[in-house]
């Protein structure tokens, strides 16, 4: 194939014409059945000239200013071919170029592949970044996606949900937290492979986007490429198998096109113990082209899947049962039994209709409704013993704690044999009550969200020439949510008891008043049940100017969000604020962004961004206790956030290289945690709602991409990211409880306000430094090999805001305890630092074509050398006040010390890929 | 098409192996082997047991307590087993890490405590059911030492017995399938004694006391325990402690209103000077009736003595250590062996010249029950009638002192039982916690607001026993009238 190009070139500079004007063209055709090939992007690489090839597959060219030029030609599927021309005011005709079948392309694809089976790990706060960043050419960003999103990396240090992710120009983030659910199109690789991103503030053409930027996913059948995929994969980090099949037709006589996709991800055990993977994915699309303006597609996904969990550990359970270990699971009937396994059932319908108005000007209408249910499972047991096997009375920390090391040495030795949940026993319990008529002792129940979520938008694209492009879209979204916990299994009883045993009167142990002591069954709803309403309405515009020497841009974005919740149970703890409708919440926000580019020359580029938004609190952060009342967060305020960026791009022909600077600043951000509190207005212990608010973070920091291309077969590649995340000031703190009048807390079950001193505490977002190097090989005869080394640095604990608070110190009479000392206070809340680790990561694969059909492996190993570091942790809020956490610390194993996720050892991927 | 052929035939193979791997994450179903290793372990213990050359020996509760060694943690080295039915349930959060266990369902002759590190033990150990504990290892003693609850333990800790631990629940205590209906044990109020320790037991006719009647079971402000004294409708002047802990779930629920059957465990307080009933659920009392409070004559107290004396005595004419007698008196007595006696004392417990006295004090006596009922008094005859007396105390302790009167006794001995007697609650008498040295006026207590012919009884209750056996004296006595 490489002495077809070869001949081209001499093609080239035979052909010699006459006229002045510097015009290049050609034909470019398949090689297989040498039909003109439509839509092949040809460039005149570092020019702004373009042209896609029409349905003869010709191209033309002109007005190329006189030098030497390389043009590239481009179209998916196909191996992308350049030339190097030299103009000197005349034609040059390339004649019939052959477009060669990209059989390497599936490179792409598996490493898309290896980041699905990251996105929805319910490790730490899951928060992955890779799923948005699966379609970036960036260096910086593909290794941030493909080598660091593994230890729970963040771009920026900012969170996921400030990417926004859409279907078909729909959002997709989820209205109640603000992030992208992954799992609702896990499983269909194949079809969801047209994406456009913009990194960070750069233009979107269907949204303002968040500051990490937005990824628009095109599933309209027509755009998919026509054929059949069949891959089979094989790993040990979350699903074992995976086979995925899909098949597109391509425009069909009549204007019909159909895409069809399925898969199965299964798996007993990922790599933590008991991570049972159960995924089913189905997707269709069928799109209608009605004539050259008109054209609608519809399409459905339905990705039911459900996952077993895994528990952050306390670094003696570490200690004692290493890095796989889960406290989740236990043998039942002969099996490992995952008792927290998280399952999404959220169907996708969408339709679309794409109207071409004119040449330049184009009107894309959405319709997309969302619905189906989450849910979470879990034990309770107001009738038994706490069933968790590293309840900290059962590790041996608790009784050298009490001095009892005979208790200690048998609480080890059991923990290391058996370690893990005891069903039997939890069985037998409900067995023994049922027996003697009496309600359970345990259920396994699952925490709900039943979403409905209709959103509707119409999207304008204009260019008004050739050098300025209008976007505008209005768009409205409804979410009604319903959230409840309903009973799955009885596990041998008879019925449970839907009250609250730790309250203090028959009537405050209710959850619901208007049918105290109910007995509930399989299927039917308890503990709370509640309503959350949001509407958000939605207009965006945008004008994007490109011209020789200067690209810009400005955006601008009005929304207005209101959220109420609704409480179907009177709960007993809450009699006057639970049940009905909360008061309104409304917010008005607006959103202006800016920024340019500038080319000094082709190969020398600046870009500068700067955003300025305010952005409306998510559901969950505007209620304190949305299960049990509808107590609205004290002065709730819209956050603001200011985010500007500045990089230097290098595009030489062996180098291209990024380095950008950024700042952000998110101010008045309000974080509502719950935890289980020892030490509270003093020496008192309750569940509370922590409601931090006013929050100030900076986010500062470098990145770099760098690539060389060596030689033709080997490239070099490396990224860096240097960052420092803090806190910028001493946010607001509140609690609220079920207790009134008591421990701290006032008769609105509100303690008094706090300052939480957490100002220049570093942010608990992954790694804020994060460091890769690696080469990539590629052999002409279709194998490549690829290697890197990655470094990870100052990754911090999430440190209790409560602790930073003047409860840490203050006694009940809200004097400073009596034996306070403010040297050992300094030494105790000092945050912590994980140790710094390096993770090895392997790469190959290799392609055939076999007769028409291509066949494609894939294999990465991930840490090869098995290092075992901390990916994420925090501080258990239990030991909430000075005396506690001195008493705590002070232990040779602490009782209540700080909780950590590890990341996975050694772990394979292995995909095997055949496309006909 | 051999390749297209190979490739066809893997991936039926890969898709079969993908499709076929039920994840079967949604199976909670009760294992059909639940219990078995139990039960069998059980067995092999009868028939052990059973066996005349088997290993294991059979205990009875009776006779392992005979193993107690005051003041000791006794390690039991021999291959025992004792058998036992579950009377407690912490289902309710009334017993903390122990159980208790009689010999029989029905019937019981003795039952012992068992602590153990366990939370919830009800739904494990629940009522009823059939226990059988291999003691080799485990420890006899107290959990406080001297409390007189005699306790299974898995540790020793000092001279004191600790909880068996997680690993020698396992391999020490095994349930049977049997679970049979606890028959509570019937047992007159005033007869409850450290032999009833651990049984579940069934007192009829009783009510919480009058002053506490519309209180809840727990005290809002008592960090651990809250006691409430029952008293028995039938036999007056015995009462017994309803112990409810802080952790209970019904510590706020009201006190049952009138009288009832009550079922509970009986054990002791925490540092072991009383005997205590525990609820394992507050159901387990029935009401069966109104309250049974005695009639009552309360008009108050009067701002001074009438301007006559209808009768006094001082005592002053009796013999010092014998019984009162004469001036009208009456002294009977309703059981054991003690009386009322006239004395003189000097020193710190004084008596006013000669004084009457009554107390079990050393008497060994079961129970002990003595009146001393005055002449009959005619309230219709004589206007604003008072009473006045005085009363002092030593080491009264649980025994009791009641003033009362009576409209309808017929003046015999024989009918003193089978008559009414109702109480007058302004008359104070000495307290516990009153100073024994001093004496204690009774307030001129008002009788004007009753009617017909009354006779006024000093009535003792106490017994042998040492928490029990307490002395009151009496004197001054004088009734006046206007």
């Amino acid at each position: 194939m490489r002495k077809i190009v070869l001949s081209i070139f001499v093609l080239i500079f035979c052909i010699t014409g006459f006229n002045a004007q510097n015009i290049v063209k050609g034909i470019v055709t398949d090689s297989d059945s040498e039909d003109p090939l439509q839509g092949v992007l040809v460039s005149v690489v570092n020019t702004a000239l373009n042209q896609k090839t029409g349905l003869d597959g010709a191209f033309t060219i002109k007005n190329i200013p006189k030098g030497n030029y390389i043009l590239e030609l481009k179209l998916e599927g196909y191996e992308t071919q350049s030339f190097p021309v030299e103009f000197v005011g005349d034609t040059i005709d390339l004649g019939i170029i052959l477009f060669y079948k990209d059989i390497s392309e599936d490179q792409d694809l598996s490493l898309i592949t290896i980041t699905d089976d990251e996105l929805n790990d319910d490790a730490s706060a899951a928060d992955n970044i890779a799923g948005l960043l699966q379609a970036t050419r960036d260096i910086y960003l593909r290794t941030a996606a493909f080598e660091f999103s593994s230890s729970f990396f963040r771009i920026k240090g900012l969170d996921s949900g400030n990417g926004k992710v859409l279907i078909n120009g729909i959002e997709m983030n989820k209205i109640y937290d603000g992030r992208a659910q992954w799992s609702n199109w896990g499983g269909l690789n194949d079809v969801l492979r047209n994406q456009e991103f913009s990194n960070g503030l750069a233009p979107s053409n269907f949204t303002f986007g968040g500051i990490l930027g937005s990824t628009n996913i095109n599933t309209r059948a027509s755009e998919q490429r026509s054929g059949t995929r069949i891959s089979y994969s094989s790993s040990n980090r979350s699903y074992v198998h995976r086979v995925m099949a899909t098949h597109s037709t391509g425009m069909l006589d009549g204007g019909w096109a159909m895409t069809f996709s399925g898969s199965r991800r299964a798996g007993l055990e990922g790599f933590n113990e008991g991570t049972t993977y159960n995924a089913y994915s189905l997707f269709a699309a069928i799109e209608k082209k009605f004539n050259e303006k008109h054209s609608i597609n519809l399409s459905a996904i339905f990705t039911p899947n459900r996952r077993g969990k895994s528990s952050p550990n306390t670094q003696e359970v570490f200690d004692l049962k290493g890095i796989a270990y889960n406290d989740y699971w236990g043998y039942l009937n002969g099996r490992k039994t995952n008792s927290r396994i998280k399952e999404v059932v959220e169907p996708i319908i969408m339709l679309n209709h794409y109207w071409d108005i004119s040449d330049n000007t184009s009107l894309q209408t959405n319709v997309g409704y969302q619905f189906g249910r989450i849910g979470n499972s879990r034990l309770d047991f107001n009738g038994g013993a706490n069933p968790s096997p590293t309840y900290y009375q059962y590790l041996p920390s608790y009784y050298e704690r009490n001095e009892d090391l005979a208790g200690a040495y048998e609480a080890r030795n059991r923990f290391e044999d058996d370690g893990q949940l005891n069903w039997n026993r939890i069985i037998d319990a409900n067995v023994t009550n049922a027996q003697n008529g009496i309600e359970n002792a345990y259920v396994l129940y699952e925490d709900r969200n039943d979403d409905k979520q209709i959103s509707v938008n119409s999207i304008l694209n204009s260019s008004i020439n050739d050098n300025i492009t209008i976007n505008s879209k209005l768009e409205y979204r409804r979410l009604r949510s319903e959230n409840f916990a309903e009973v799955i299994d009885l596990l041998g009883g008879n019925g449970y008891l839907d009250i609250n045993p730790f309250a203090d009167t028959e009537n405050a142990q209710q959850n619901n008043l208007l049918s105290p002591n109910r007995v509930v069954q399989e299927g039917d709803k308890f503990r709370y049940s509640f309503l959350l309403n949001s509407d958000v309405a939605s207009a965006f515009t945008q004008a994007q100017f490109k011209y020789n020497k200067v690209d810009f841009y400005g955006a601008v974005n009005l929304s207005r969000t209101t959220h109420q919740r609704e409480g179907l149970y009177q709960n007993g703890r809450f009699v006057d604020n639970s049940l009905g409708l909360s008061d309104k919440i409304d917010f008005t926000n607006y959103a202006v962004k800016a920024g340019l580019t500038y080319k000094i020359t082709g190969r020398h580029l600046l870009d500068l961004n700067a955003a300025y938004l305010t952005q409306a609190p998510n559901i969950r952060n505007s209620f304190s206790n949305s299960r049990e009342n509808n107590a609205i967060v004290d002065d709730l305020k819209s956050e603001k956030v200011f985010s500007t960026d500045f990089s230097y791009i290098l595009r030489s022909p062996i180098v291209t290289s990024k380095l950008t600077a950024y700042y952000t600043n998110v101010k008045d951000a309000t974080e509502i945690s719950f935890y289980f509190a020892d030490g509270v207005g003093g020496d008192n212990t309750a569940f509370v709602q922590e409601i931090l608010s006013g929050i100030e973070k900076q986010h500062i920091g470098l990145e770099l991409g760098i690539e060389a291309q060596v030689t033709p077969t080997i490239k070099l590649k490396g990224a860096a990211s240097i960052g420092q995340y803090t806190y910028a000031n001493n946010p607001n703190l509140y609690l609220t409880s079920d207790v009134a009048d008591n421990g701290g807390f006032n008769s609105d079950f509100r303690s008094k306000d706090y300052v939480s001193l957490l100002k220049d505490y570093k942010i608990a977002a992954g790694p804020q430094n994060a460091y890769s190097v690696g080469f990539e090989y590629r052999d002409p005869n279709y194998w490549w090999f690829g290697a890197t080394t990655n470094f990870f640095s100052k990754t911090y604990v999430d440190v209790a805001p409560l602790n930073r608070s003047a409860n840490f110190y203050e006694d009940s009479d809200g004097l400073p305890f009596s034996d306070y000392d403010p040297e050992l206070a300094r030494e105790l809340l000092k945050q912590e630092k994980f140790d710094d680790y390096m993770v090895v990561n392997l790469v190959g694969g290799k392609s055939w074509k076999i007769g028409d059909k291509f066949v494609s492996v894939f294999a990465t190993v991930n840490n090869l050398l098995g290092e075992e570091y901390k990916s994420g942790g925090f501080e258990q809020g239990r030991n909430a006040n000075f005396r506690q956490l001195r008493d705590d610390k002070a232990l040779d194993t602490p009782v209540f010390g700080n909780k950590y996720w590890y990341g996975r050892g050694t772990t394979y991927f292995l995909n095997v890929n055949l496309r006909f | 098409m051999k390749t297209n052929k190979l490739i066809i035939c893997i991936l039926t193979l890969v898709l079969g192996i993908s499709f076929n791997s039920c994840v079967e994450d949604g199976d909670y179903s009760v294992p059909q082997d639940l219990g078995l290793v139990e039960n069998a372990e059980v067995e092999k213990i009868i028939a052990e047991l059973n066996d005349p050359n088997g290993n294991l020996d059979a205990i009875t509760i009776k006779n392992l307590k005979g193993l107690f060694i005051q003041d000791k943690a006794t390690e039991i080295t021999s291959d025992l087993v004792v058998k036992g039915y579950v009377t407690s349930s912490d289902r309710t959060g009334n017993f903390f890490k122990e159980i208790f266990i009689q010999d029989e369902a029905e019937n019981p002759e003795a039952a012992i405590k068992v602590v153990l590190n366990l939370n919830d033990t009800y739904n494990k150990y629940n009522l009823g059911r059939e226990i059988y504990i291999k003691l080799n290892g485990l420890f006899i003693g107290e959990t406080r030492s001297g409390d007189g609850v005699i306790t299974i333990g898995g540790v020793a800790s000092g001279n004191e017995v600790d909880d068996v631990t997680i690993k020698q629940i396992s391999e020490n205590i095994f349930r049977s399938s049997v679970t049979k209906a606890l028959v509570p044990k019937t047992v007159n109020l005033s007869e409850v004694s450290s032999d009833n320790l651990g049984m579940f037991i069934q007192i009829e006719s009783a009510q919480f006391q009058k002053d506490i009647k519309d209180l809840t079971f727990g005290d809002p402000d008592e960090q651990f325990d809250t006691q409430r004294v029952l008293e028995s409708c039938t036999a007056r002047g015995s009462s017994i402690s309803l112990e409810t802990s802080s952790f209970s779930t019904f510590k706020f629920s009201p006190l049952p209103a009138g009288s009832f059957t009550i079922n509970s465990v009986v054990s002791k307080t925490f540092d072991g000077s009383s005997l205590i009933l525990v609820l394992n659920d507050k159901n387990d009392i029935t009401v069966t009736g109104e309250r049974c409070d005695p009639p009552e004559l309360d008009c108050g107290l009067a701002n001074a003595e009438g301007t006559s004396i209808l009768f006094e005595d001082m005592f002053e004419s009796q013999s010092t250590n014998s019984p009162i007698s004469g001036n009208g008196w009456t002294n009977y007595q309703e059981a054991g062996t003690e009386t009322w006696e006239a004395y003189r004392a000097s020193g710190s417990n004084a008596s006013q010249g000669i004084s009457a006295r009554v107390g079990a004090f050393r008497s060994g006596d079961d129970r002990t029950a003595a009146w001393l009922i005055s002449p009959e008094i005619d309230l219709d005859a004589n206007s604003n009638v008072k009473l006045s007396f005085e009363t002092s105390n030593s080491f009264a302790d649980a025994s009791n002192l009641d003033v009362m009167f009576s409209n309808d006794w017929d003046g015999t001995i024989d009918g003193v039982l089978s008559a009414t007697w109702g109480v007058l609650p302004a008359a104070y008498i000495v307290q516990d916690s009153d100073s024994f040295s001093s004496w204690f006026e009774s307030g001129i207590v008002d009788l004007s607001c009753g009617s017909g012919k009354i006779h006024i009884a000093f009535k003792y209750t106490g017994s042998g026993d040492s928490a029990n056996d307490g002395t009151y004296e009496l004197d001054n006595f004088k009734i006046t009238k206007d």
